[in-house]
């Protein structure tokens, strides 16, 4: 695993991005800091979220890596990963062109002082990284001296390799000799560091200090894997060229020549290794042979400034070899193609729109392997830059792409960190527009689906609350009227035994049977006039008994009625207000609320975007026409020239004519 | 006169193209990773007039306009995706299925199956890069929907292969659905006692 991680880290320190290689080697950091032992499952992961997060990470979807871990900190946090969130979370940031949030996670990080030493190394490390990419050199300086020299050795000679950035940054190249350079153990930076500090001492004019470091580089051997040895013989072919080139300001033509004899003829600085041996050869006023490399140059797409430049010196060659017919056929010629050319270019500024250069910006990636048969054809026009922010590539035009067949004059801009920058960032708003256009169907949808559950639950708890209560109010109504009835019946009839207690009511009933009893032995013949006597005074007592407690009782019966009618409004009360809950769905009203307030601001954010990217794609726009622009005026410069030698040839020639 | 007025200019501009730093190299698939990774001591070469010394000054590579911007409709994102979870997937209700690998020498995955009461729910064709991601710690979100409370069965079937052999392999959990969410996770581990690879459903039960 480790393995293939620094494969990983190493084919990323090869590839073309500002912005992934500190994330990369953030994790590379991380699983040195925290992985070591092989054996320990992957996979054991404390937090699913955070092996989500990961997931995502790996396949370099940055978008839902860094949404992952933060729809986890807006919950409780990803649990049980002590500082490695942290990290990934700053090399997200990073990934996905948040520079100042990175620092901010970064410098939060390091206020702790608690943090295994590992992780502050790391994150002095990458903080001294974007100080470095602000120009704050200062900042950078200081923050690399802070990692410890326990950090990981690869991320270590990267840093040294930086700090030497640093002090060729502040002209300070006195220290930095070519046994320091051995003993930094710079590695795979080695290479890259000679070859700085050579074209450092050259503009200074210490060509011959410049000439150590140049030799010292063609004199490395690598063991590398391929895409290195590319780099590696690249270089080596610039530092010949650059040695070649202060020769010839030494005017030391053979050994320029030399120099120039060791470029290799199919590396792209070929070109000017030809150009160089051509004038180093007229510089010694051998003729013939600065034909030789300036035919082979002018035989090259005309689209390199090498074999422009070629057009105009090989006439001139053969000027001096006194044969101004050849030099006029070749100046003719140069006139054509140059004409030509230059009204390709304009018409290439003239179709350019900022909606092709988004179109190519947001296409599909190349695939690494689609990457490597294109490299090994190395047709101009077949790929004109590589971005990567992943191990993958983009850019490759279209065969439709208004640039694509004069895109080797933008090679140049597209090499440009800033320019790279422009169009990582315009990327990165494309992918956030987007996630932004795909949010608004679905939340149109979750609106729709919100107001269908509302409708449902409003039909189904309507049904059911108010069948109930209905039911309750029902049954009361009933009782009540009921009692009011009694209490009518009670009230015309004066009835107070109805109201009497029990005792009382029941001895009432005695006397009634009793009266009932005296009635019929009256009726046959019986003398019962003492029995009546002593029963009706018996009945008077308790009617009159009856009748005291006949106004509180009735009283309390009405106070029951009124109770009742007070419960029935309240049961009334309770189905209205159910009524109106189902009816505005007041438990949902607060998502309908959300939803409200979130398509606004997707509208919203869409709205500044599309802003933003209009704009972004302006500049982009401009920036690759003012390049077009200074290709277009360089080959009208070479056009007016060879007018002018024409001319030159012409007019001789008729001198000549005339004497 | 000719060598005067075009061989000079034009030797500058090949020196300073030379001298500018490996990020002005031409070939910009070879030489721009140094740029990137290894700033060069000069800003590419844009001027191709003279031999000057060209010292550049990185701008910062992200302007806070658009970082801004990224950051509120990130954080825009993160509140959808909150509120859609809250919408479709109520706790209550929610069961969320993972997938992780640990190790994977004894078996390289090309689908997945996952039924829920012999239901099939999700299924997934493998790619190199998903794979690659699972083998190195990540984890899969397989799944996200919704249970209603009481007894599930839930089968995952794997296919892929192995050193020796291909493989087709499933797994059963019977859970019991509460009104918590239930989180399951889809594990394929390497088994160094059998040299094989074992598959395993483990539930995750809230702390």
């Amino acid at each position: 695993m480790m393995q293939s991680l620094a494969e990983w880290f190493s084919n990323k320190r090869a590839s073309n991005s500002v912005l992934t290689l500190p994330l990369v080697a953030v994790l590379f950091s991380w699983f040195c800091a925290t992985a070591q032992a092989a054996e320990k499952p992957k996979t054991h992961v404390a937090d699913l979220r955070y092996g989500v997060s990961l997931y995502h990470y790996y396949q370099q979807d940055y978008i839902p890596a860094i949404t992952e871990l933060m729809v986890a900190d807006a919950r409780d946090g990803i649990k049980g990963h002590g500082n490695n969130p942290e990290l990934i979370a700053g090399g997200l940031s990073l990934a996905f062109g948040m520079q100042n949030h990175a620092e901010q996670l970064f410098t939060q990080l390091l206020q702790d002082n608690s943090r295994p030493q590992a992780v502050r190394d790391a994150a002095w490390f990458y903080l001294g990284k974007l100080q470095y990419a602000r120009a704050d050199w200062a900042g950078a300086a200081k923050s690399f001296s802070r990692v410890s020299g326990k950090f990981n050795e690869d991320l270590l000679a990267e840093m040294h390799s930086l700090q030497i950035n640093l002090q060729i940054k502040q002209n300070d190249l006195t220290p930095l000799s070519i046994k320091k350079i051995e003993k930094d153990n710079l590695a795979q930076w080695e290479p890259f560091a000679l070859y700085n500090l050579g074209a450092a001492h050259a503009r200074n004019g210490d060509m011959n200090t410049a000439k150590l470091f140049f030799n010292e580089l063609t004199e490395l051997s690598f063991n590398a894997n391929n895409q290195s040895r590319a780099e590696y013989l690249t270089l080596q072919d610039k530092a010949h060229t650059a040695t070649g080139y202060t020769y010839l300001q030494e005017k030391s033509y053979l050994a320029a020549i030399e120099e120039f004899r060791k470029v290799r003829l199919d590396g792209i600085e070929s070109n000017q290794a030809l150009l160089g041996y051509g004038w180093a050869a007229i510089a010694q006023e051998k003729y013939v042979e600065a034909i030789k490399p300036w035919q082979v140059l002018q035989q090259r797409s005309l689209l390199f400034p090498a074999a422009q430049e070629a057009l105009l010196a090989l006439p001139f060659a053969y000027e001096k070899l006194n044969a101004p017919g050849d030099a006029l056929r070749e100046y003719e010629a140069a006139e054509k193609l140059l004409s030509q050319e230059i009204n390709l270019v304009r018409d290439m500024r003239a179709t350019l729109t900022a909606g092709e250069l988004l179109t190519l910006v947001s296409s599909n990636p190349v695939s690494p392997k689609e990457l490597q048969e294109l490299e090994k054809k190395n047709e101009p026009g077949t790929l004109t830059a590589l971005i990567t922010d992943d191990g993958q590539n983009w850019l490759k035009l279209s065969d439709t792409s208004v640039i694509k067949t004069r895109s080797i004059y933008l090679r140049e801009l597209f090499a440009q960190n800033n320019f790279q920058s422009s169009v990582l960032d315009l990327r990165d708003l494309l992918k956030l527009q987007k996630l932004l256009l795909a949010w608004q169907p679905k939340l149109k949808a979750y609106d729709e689906l919100l107001q269908q559950k509302q409708a449902w639950r409003q039909q189904k708890e309507q049904q059911l609350a108010q069948q109930s209560l209905a039911q309750k109010q029902a049954s009361m109504q009933q009782e009540r009227d009921a009692l009011v009835t009694r209490i009518a019946a009670i009230k015309t009839n004066n009835d107070y035994i109805a109201l009497a207690d029990a005792q009382t009511r029941k001895r009432f009933a005695a006397v009634e049977r009793s009266t009932n009893t005296l009635a019929r032995m009256k009726a046959e013949g019986q003398d019962t006039l003492e029995y009546e006597d002593r029963l009706w005074v018996t009945r008077g007592i308790l009617l009159w008994r009856a009748a005291q407690d006949f106004p509180v009782a009735l009283a309390e019966l009405d106070a029951s009625v009124a109770a009742m009618d007070a419960a029935i409004e309240n049961i009334k009360a309770s189905r209205a207000k159910i009524e109106s809950i189902t009816a505005s769905g007041q438990d949902l009203q607060p998502l309908f609320t959300r939803l409200e307030q979130q398509q606004a601001h997707v509208d919203k954010q869409l709205k500044d975007l599309n802003g933003v990217i209009d704009v972004r794609a302006e500049q982009l726009r401009r920036k690759v026409d003012a390049q077009l622009s200074a290709h277009e005026q360089r080959l009208n410069r070479y056009l007016a020239q060879s007018n002018l030698a024409v001319a030159r040839l012409y007019d001789t020639a008729l001198r000549k004519q005339a004497q | 006169m000719f060598i005067q007025s075009v061989k000079l200019p034009l030797l500058g501009f090949i020196l300073a193209m030379c001298l500018s730093g490996v990020s002005t190299a031409a070939h910009s698939q070879e030489a721009a990773p140094v740029a990137a990774t290894s700033p060069s001591v000069t800003s590419p070469t844009t001027a191709p007039s003279s031999t000057a010394p060209t010292e550049s000054v990185q701008k910062p590579a992200v302007t806070p306009e658009v970082e801004n911007l990224k950051v509120s409709v990130l954080n825009l994102n993160r509140d959808l995706l909150i509120l859609e979870e809250e919408l479709l997937y109520p706790a209550s209700n929610q069961v969320a299925i993972y997938l992780s690998m640990d190790l994977g020498q004894f078996f390289n995955l090309d689908a997945v199956k996952l039924e829920i009461d012999n239901k099939l729910v999700a299924s997934e064709l493998y790619t190199d890069k998903q794979i690659n991601a699972l083998f190195r710690g990540g984890v899969q979100r397989l799944y996200i929907g919704n249970l209603k409370t009481g007894e599930h069965e839930i089968s995952a079937f794997f296919t892929g292969r192995g050193p020796q052999q291909n493989y087709k392999r499933g797994a059963k959990l019977v859970v019991n659905k509460t009104q918590a969410p239930l989180v399951l996770e889809l594990k394929i581990m390497d088994s160094t006692a059998q040299l094989q690879p074992t598959f395993d459903i483990k539930e995750w039960k809230a702390e």
